[in-house]
């Protein structure tokens, strides 16, 4: 079984990378990391005065906070929905190969992809240190926040999933999960706020909601050990999403493209 | 103790169906169909539009599951194994838009058998008559025949031992369909490969198979064997030989319409509309089979060219509902 995943890894790679829109993609990905990281650099020296210095290592989570669950429903749709609406799921089942495995192989390939982004973002601000910083400060919790804003990609990964095969459309994960995110992004702020000024704490009711969880693994207001409570949770939902996705998978009939 | 010469077991049927239905929603475009394919042949699939063509080869390929009933490919339990020697090409193909032609093929070759064979890729190329440039063109820039040409060149990948092919020659210009229709009676000549093949051209099936199963309204109106169909209707000649059985296997391959005898299993029926028995004996020649006896066949009455055995089987199928 993992030799098939493996070997369905290495094509998922062969055909993704000969997409012109995912070159693109990854290009535009990569290239908002030292864009954002030298704006915050340029943004530092114009509101800080001489002698501060930025920790880079802190700014990592808001860039991959909000742009990694972007990523990971594009993957998503790119990989599972594309494949299912334009029937070459079909192609890639037709000598017997397992669904589980053709699944398990492209949530991992997608899941490696958001790794290398992640890292990259993590190389990057070491880099920025070395070269506008001081010294090395926060490397340790630059790293725990990215390890954290990689497994909150990965719940979004798995929704994206749990999306493509509910529907088989393209249109819809990438619809469904961007209308998701932009209405947490905008309704979470706002429930922040009615729920300050009337003194009804609205937070403790959406802490288990996606952003809620992805908060508290952002560490909003907790401590270490509570997001590692919230990494369990996080995880937990990522798997029902999976488990969910491979029962739909297995069920469902095989389109021809098109349909 | 005398000893007794070890004997070849059977070859189980390539394909074999029980009561296998399907419904979409309120519609049944299966109602338990049962049919057998014996090991090495070719079938065409025939019938109007909507009558479960591609539904019945869209389940045996896995693509779809059986409201009732089940199958099995190849004398396999498992249908999965059994998927791995099956190479099918259903609907239209689908093949990655980005990829050539021969990257498509080298994607599939990897998925499916975990191996590198470049010659193989070249081969089936060659095969299908996609070679020079149009097998570098990316298959979203592909004509419709081109795409068909692909499609089943990926389903002959691994070279299976079934085929399963939903209307292979659509879109094809006539130059293609030729080619193609050859290509198939080739590929069906190989020992022991069985080939479904639909289509809704009744000569496209006369001229490539040697079985035919004729689906109307989601069940099996008819079977039978194409051979039989045109030698008991129309005019012929029985012909019986020093070995029947492989006079039988020769002549097809050599293209004649040809067929056991089923009321006198000593006697072939050789189709007169394809020529004279007698040189069917001259062929026969060729391997050292000679004749034994010659005399016109008796015919039947009903009329049994594959256009009237359709139309029969049709019409017949309307009375009965």
């Amino acid at each position: 079984m993992m030799g098939a995943v493996f070997n369905l890894i290495r094509w998922e790679w062969f055909r993704l990378s000969r997409r012109a829109a995912f070159r693109v993609a990854a290009a535009l990905a990569l290239l908002t990391l030292p864009a954002a990281l030298a704006a915050a650099t340029l943004l530092n020296a114009q509101a800080l005065l001489p002698g501060t210095e930025l920790n880079y290592f802190a700014i990592l989570p808001y860039i991959s906070g909000g742009l990694a669950p972007l990523l990971a429903i594009g993957l998503a749709a790119l990989l599972h929905a594309g494949d299912l609406s334009g029937g070459h799921a079909r192609t890639l089942a037709a000598r017997g190969a397992a669904r589980g495995a053709i699944l398990a192989a492209k949530l991992l390939t997608a899941a490696l992809l958001l790794l290398a982004w992640h890292l990259a973002a993590l190389l990057l601000a070491a880099l920025f240190s070395l070269a506008w910083a001081a010294g090395w400060d926060g490397w340790r919790e630059g790293l725990i926040d990215t390890a954290a804003a990689l497994q909150n990609a990965l719940l979004y990964l798995a929704l994206g999933v749990l999306l493509s095969h509910w529907r088989q459309s393209t249109a819809f994960t990438i619809g469904v999960g961007l209308g998701l995110i932009s209405f947490e992004a905008i309704a979470y702020p706002i429930a922040d706020l009615v729920g300050e000024t009337l003194d009804w704490p609205l937070a403790d009711f959406t802490a288990w909601t996606l952003r809620g969880v992805a908060r508290g693994l952002r560490g909003e207001g907790g401590e270490l050990i509570a997001r590692a409570w919230y990494l369990l949770i996080t995880a937990g939902y990522a798997a029902l999403f999976t488990a969910a996705a491979y029962a739909l998978f297995r069920q469902s009939d095989l389109r021809a493209g098109g349909e | 103790m005398p000893s007794v010469a070890p004997t070849a077991p059977a070859a189980p049927p390539a394909v074999i169906t029980r009561d296998l239905s399907r419904r979409f929603g309120k519609v049944s475009a299966l109602s338990g169909v049962n049919f057998a394919l014996p090991a090495g042949a070719v079938l065409g699939l025939l019938g109007p539009n909507g009558s479960g063509k591609t539904t019945l080869l869209s389940i045996l390929a896995g693509f779809l599951a059986p409201t009732a009933g089940s199958f099995a490919l190849l004398g396999e339990s498992n249908h999965r194994r059994a998927l791995a020697r099956t190479g099918a090409l259903i609907s239209r193909p689908q093949l990655w838009p980005q990829l050539s032609g021969r990257d498509n093929l080298r994607c599939l070759q990897g998925i499916y058998a975990g191996r590198s064979d470049p010659e193989e890729v070249e081969r089936l190329l060659a095969q299908v008559g996609l070679t020079g440039p149009a097998a570098d063109r990316p298959f979203g820039q592909c004509s419709t025949g081109m795409r068909q040409r692909l499609g089943l060149a990926a389903a002959l990948l691994g070279n299976p031992e079934l085929l399963l092919l939903d209307e292979p020659t659509i879109g094809l210009d006539p130059e293609g369909m030729v080619e193609v229709r050859e290509l198939i009676r080739d590929l069906g000549r190989a020992p022991g490969r069985a080939i479904i093949m639909s289509s809704h051209l009744l000569n496209e099936v006369e001229r490539t198979c040697d079985h035919y199963a004729i689906i109307y309204r989601g069940v099996v109106a008819a079977q039978g064997e194409i051979g039989a169909a045109a030698a008991e209707g129309g005019p012929a000649t029985a012909l019986a030989t020093t070995d029947n059985a492989r006079a039988l296997t020769h002549l097809r391959a050599k293209g004649w319409t040809v067929a056991e005898d089923a009321a006198n299993p000593d006697w072939l029926l050789v189709s007169e509309t394809e020529g004279a028995a007698w040189m069917a004996a001259r062929d026969l020649a060729e391997i050292a089979i000679y004749p034994t006896g010659m005399r016109p066949a008796a015919r039947a009455a009903a009329a049994g060219t594959l256009e009237q055995i359709y139309l029969a089987a049709v019409d017949g199928r309307e009375t009965a509902e």
